[in-house]
């Protein structure tokens, strides 16, 4: 079941690709492995980056909440700044996550998570408070970053 | 009892047998008569006797008439020898005397002793050192000394020296006011010329007196100390109760879902239950049911037929995402409405939820299972974590450190149900976790243009410390976040009632025991 329901959704999101994202499965004979390429929304200190994410379905899907992580380092208050890169959002909660939730919702949230990040729902505090109370040095950081891990 | 000390001395008093009015005793003063005082040299050699004071009018015990002890003992006995003839045969408890001259005569003695308080015996040896210890062969009577269990008033033995010279005072004071002495002490405490002066024996026993007291006041500690015990159980078990009657409450309230927050094992449902939920053919709402489709809903009741078109609205099936063929589709209903294929939802209520993947609706009401104190203690964990989290915009504020000073507290304040600090060996403690999370914040500084921490002190001005340090509650959110991410990595999600049950199986039953005497001590 899980299998199927994965299949209908990629050949879906393949069909009518998300805009700005690019999805493809680094190994064709696993489909619970996605890999997906975002760009930086325009008009967020990420524009003119690609972010490389992964996205991981458990065997239980569509029970269980699948894994999004973010390859390519970024400067945000939701994602880990280690190397799994881990992305906090609620509805991948495995106390929140429903069965009924589609990937197109996921990766459209982390879409919107990347232009209006969520300071009080924070993995990072250091860049949440940074992202309150100084904006512009955010901003920097962030251009910085994208520049350097996420260059095209 | 074993006697410490002995005090020998006269008595005068009444006759009890008369019908004085005032029955009268009055102890003579040493100076004029007789006193024997001694706290060194007395062996116990039977401790019968169970307690009270050892102490009675002295005789020396009259042997029968042709045992060959009377001879033998003749010249230690002197014939005016008080004898238990000589004294009242009511009120007053005696005790025996006699010399200890041969294993036979002793027998004698013993044996002609009646209703004595305890026997005082003395080797005729002019000796003036205490008398040998028990075990020495001058007491031995060849019984293997079952004489001590035969006769159960208590034995002692006193030097020579004393013995004979009570033995001398014991024929002294033996007759009435005709010997002048008895006369003498009788008019002087003007007592009555026919009553009494003997000589009275006291015993001075260690324990008697000391160890009731000691054990009474042992007994009080104790008593103070399980009262103690006994009131902290009791009201940690209130105290306990009361958290599970409000947390039941709030469950109830649908205030809280413990399934969802894995704490509680999300009951399954059984096949024969499933199979009871009732499947038709799916018919969109804006398709009339025409006659031959009636007669396919020959199982619908008139109530839930009423209700056809409202979920029969929903198209697809939300967990394999296939439209639903009208007409040809077989759907499952749940109570909530939401319509599933079988091969889809059968599995999910029977392995993983009793709940609807939509909208989380129970499909069996709800059983009120048993609410625990570990699933109290977790709830508030959780409750305590979100609200550190949604405090973390305090953090931000530079107020942070009171957050972290209020969680000190709370934890000082949990001493009785801390936190589990180990939850099996399967999985990492939380505080390696924590450093796991530190650990991999420091490789990856988050300044991008220094690669490493030193780099970046060195060179800028940043304020790298507040962020390699972040707030508490962050670090606390976060590391909920890791957990999180690794009990999902864990595969089949453990719930907190499944950990409970294995750590409660591995405590030794001494363990157990205090648990259940002190619910929340951990």
């Amino acid at each position: 079941m899980a299998q199927k329901r994965i299949v209908k959704e990629y050949s879906e999101l393949q069909k009518k690709p998300l805009d700005g994202m690019r999805i493809s499965l680094p190994s064709e004979a696993d489909m619970h492995q996605w890999q997906i390429l975002i760009d930086g929304p325009k008009g967020s200190p990420y524009e003119g980056g690609v972010f490389t994410l992964h996205l991981s379905l458990p065997t239980e899907y569509p029970f269980k909440p699948p894994t999004l992580s973010f390859k390519t380092k970024i400067y945000h208050p939701n994602v880990t700044n280690d190397d799994k890169g881990s992305m906090c959002l609620g509805m991948l909660r495995a106390d929140e996550w429903k069965p009924s939730s589609k990937i197109e919702a996921v990766l459209s949230f982390a879409k919107a998570l990347l232009l209006e990040p969520q300071p009080d729902d924070a993995v990072e505090g250091g860049i949440a408070r940074e992202y309150k109370e100084n904006k512009k040095e955010f901003i920097k950081n962030a251009k910085a970053w994208t520049k350097q891990y996420a260059k095209k | 009892m074993s006697a410490q000390s002995y005090d020998t001395f006269v008595l005068a008093f009444s006759d009890p047998t008369s019908n004085s009015p005032n029955p009268q005793r009055a102890r003579i003063n040493a100076n004029s008569s007789f006193e024997l005082f001694d706290d060194s040299h007395i062996r116990t050699l039977s401790s019968n006797n169970g307690g009270g004071d050892i102490e009675g009018l002295l005789y020396v015990p009259t042997l029968q008439q042709f045992d060959p002890c009377v001879n033998a003992s003749a010249q230690y006995v002197p014939n005016n020898v008080t004898r238990l003839s000589n004294l009242p045969q009511a009120e007053y408890v005696y005790i025996a005397f006699a010399p200890w001259i041969s294993a036979a005569c002793t027998k004698s003695y013993l044996a002609a002793a009646q209703g004595i308080t305890a026997f005082m015996f003395y080797v005729p040896d002019n000796g003036t050192t205490i008398p040998p210890p028990v075990n020495d062969e001058t007491w031995d009577l060849h019984d293997g000394g079952q004489w001590k269990a035969h006769y159960r008033f208590p034995v002692y033995a006193i030097p020579g020296t004393e013995g004979a010279a009570t033995m001398q005072q014991l024929a002294q004071y033996s007759g009435n006011s005709s010997n002048d002495e008895i006369s003498a002490i009788l008019s002087e405490v003007q007592f009555d010329q026919s009553d009494y002066v003997r000589l009275y024996t006291s015993f001075g026993t260690t324990g008697s007196n000391n160890l009731p007291t000691l054990w009474a006041f042992l007994l009080i500690v104790l008593g103070i100390v399980l009262l103690l015990i006994g009131a902290t159980s009791v009201s940690m078990h209130y105290f306990q109760r009361r958290h599970r009657r409000a947390l039941q409450r709030r469950v109830e309230n649908g205030e809280v879902d413990l399934e969802t927050l894995g704490i509680k094992r999300s009951h399954r449902i059984p096949p024969e239950e499933i199979e009871k939920l009732p499947t038709y053919i799916y018919i969109p709402t804006n398709d009339t049911p025409n006659e031959v489709n009636r007669a396919q809903f020959s199982e619908l009741s008139s109530e839930t037929a009423a209700e056809n078109h409202t979920f029969f609205s929903q198209s697809s099936c939300t967990i394999c995402l296939e439209d639903f063929i009208p007409k040809a589709t077989e759907v499952r209903s749940l109570p909530c409405h939401h319509i599933y294929h079988p091969q889809c939802i059968d599995p999910h209520l029977a392995s993983r939820s009793s709940r609807c993947p939509v909208c989380m609706a129970q499909v069996l009401p709800t059983k009120n299972e048993p609410i625990t104190n570990a699933m109290v203690r977790a709830e508030r964990r959780l409750r305590e974590r979100q609200r550190m989290h949604g405090g973390s915009a305090d953090g931000i504020d530079g107020t942070w450190w009171i957050t972290n000073f209020r969680r000190q507290l709370e934890r000082g304040r949990r001493v009785f149900s801390a936190p589990d600090t180990t939850s099996g060996t399967t999985q990492p403690t939380r505080s390696q976790i924590e450093m796991n999370a530190v650990g991999g914040r420091t490789v990856s500084s988050p300044m991008p243009a220094a690669s490493n921490r030193t780099a970046a002190e060195m060179s800028g001005p940043q304020t790298e410390a507040d962020e390699v340090r972040p707030p508490a509650a962050d670090v606390n959110a976060r590391r909920e976040r890791m957990r999180r991410r690794l009990s999902r990595m864990r595969g089949p999600e453990r719930t907190l009632e499944d950990e409970e049950a294995e750590r409660w199986a591995r405590m030794p039953r001494w363990r157990r025991a205090v648990g259940t005497m002190f619910p929340g001590f951990r």
